[in-house]
């Protein structure tokens, strides 16, 4: 709306205001070109540049997630499974031991040199390894998902426990969790439980006292595998105790 | 000067059609019409990214009842209204220490025409500068634009012939700060 196109009538001082008006419209759409040409592109490029539409997720949604996120911790703090380091330092699965243990039976053959050593009150008897049944089927990693994060803040309490020194209350949790549905939580305690132990001879009875408790489908093998391990751990030992003996008398003689 | 980037919250703006705009088209049509307010002088740049933030956290509440541009020019009009109320509370306050500070430096050739014309500019915002704020606005949207009233209404929100009578108080203003400036020269 421009003044010439105004209504009514206009004095001499209206008059006036419009010859300054449309001088100052001329100078006025100047100015605007001039910037146009000098100061509007880098204008317009800091402000692009400051100014930046986002579409964010919704705050409400966002709210909620934390809400029920810092609910399950407080819950799971409240039941006594403070977050420890983890303990497996080798994966639970061990696919290519599975098949040897079919045939060769090599439970059998290296139990030989630790019979010698005297059972613990403690041990269960220990199965023999052609009772065994055949393993049709090792767990895959991506099995493992059926390891609830309450189970495994268990294992990790129970691991922490021993950690700490307080032995008894560590493998009371580990025993505890060897009566669990799952496989592998039933041979991850059994594990940390052998484990827990310094002595290869306790720790084969405790691999002993488990064994019959993991499942043979799945698990078995690789109790049998870590319990050799001990075995052999105690063939050495008393190797060594021989050794020193002899070198011993052959210093007296 | 722009100081800060703002992430915006929001949905990127869309014309009347729905039809997403680039930013780049919206920077540059809020920075024209805030200088229209405002002028090119410093507070340019950050009352224009301030109307965008505007613009863009409330683009979901356009209906494209109306242009996008003239949606624009409200934001940019309210924007404008707020600085200069809050700067007249800040005068009141506050000595003014930035009068020397220089405007941004005009790279034309500094021609007699060019000075002449610098001059003009100078005395039109200095004139505008005395107007009441919203008289200023409306002498810019309806003189200085040449923009309809009905579309300057649209932009105030309110009724067209309350856009006339303001336009004609502030030509009536204007005619006495003018004559004031000539009796001072």
């Amino acid at each position: 709306m421009s003044a010439s196109s105004s209504p009514g009538r206009r004095d001499r001082s209206t008059q006036q205001i419009d010859r300054w008006l449309a001088g100052a419209r001329e100078t006025w759409q100047a100015a605007a070109r001039r910037d146009d040409m000098t100061h509007r592109a880098p204008s317009e490029r800091r402000l692009a540049g400051a100014t930046k539409p986002t579409r964010r997720p919704n705050a409400l949604l966002v709210g909620l997630a934390f809400a029920v996120a810092m609910l399950v911790t407080a819950i799971a703090r409240r039941s006594g499974h403070a977050a420890a380091p983890e303990i497996h330092a080798e994966p639970v699965v061990a696919p290519v031991v599975a098949p040897v243990l079919e045939t060769a039976e090599p439970a059998a053959s290296l139990e030989a040199p630790a019979v010698e050593s005297p059972p613990l009150k403690s041990a269960a008897p220990a199965p023999s390894a052609s009772a065994l049944p055949p393993l049709p089927h090792v767990w895959s990693p991506s099995e493992r998902r059926e390891m609830t994060a309450k189970d495994r803040a268990e294992l990790r309490a129970a691991v922490r426990d021993i950690a700490r020194g307080d032995a008894v209350h560590g493998r009371q949790r580990l025993r505890a969790l060897q009566r669990h549905a799952e496989p592998p939580i039933v041979y991850e305690a059994a594990k940390a439980l052998a484990r827990s132990y310094d002595e290869p001879t306790e720790e084969v009875a405790a691999w002993d006292a488990s064994l019959p408790l993991i499942d043979p489908d799945t698990y078995r093998a690789l109790a049998m595998r870590e319990r050799d391990r001990a075995l052999r751990e105690i063939g050495k030992k008393k190797e060594e105790k021989e050794r020193r003996k002899e070198r011993e008398e052959r210093e007296r003689d | 000067m722009v100081t800060r980037a703002a992430e915006l919250e929001g949905v990127p703006p869309r014309d009347a059609a729905g039809v997403a705009l680039p930013w780049p088209d919206v920077v540059a049509l809020v920075r024209r019409q805030m200088r229209s307010f405002v002028g090119p002088g410093r507070d340019l740049e950050d009352l224009a990214q301030t109307a965008l933030e505007r613009i863009c956290k409330s683009a979901d509440r356009f209906e494209g009842r109306s242009e996008y541009a003239t949606y624009t020019y409200r934001v940019c009009a309210r924007v404008a209204l707020n600085h200069w109320r809050w700067y007249k509370r800040w005068l009141r306050s506050f000595e003014r220490a930035t009068e020397s500070t220089p405007e941004p430096a005009d790279s034309s050739p500094d021609s007699t025409d060019a000075a002449i014309e610098r001059e003009r500019l100078a005395q039109l915002h200095r004139a505008l500068e005395r107007l009441a704020p919203m008289k200023r606005i409306v002498i810019t949207l309806c003189e200085l634009e040449e923009l309809p009233a009905p579309r300057v209404a649209e932009i105030l929100g309110c009724p067209e012939a309350t856009v006339r009578s303001r336009l004609n108080r502030a030509r009536a203003d204007l005619a006495v700060i003018l004559k004031e400036e000539g009796g001072n020269e």
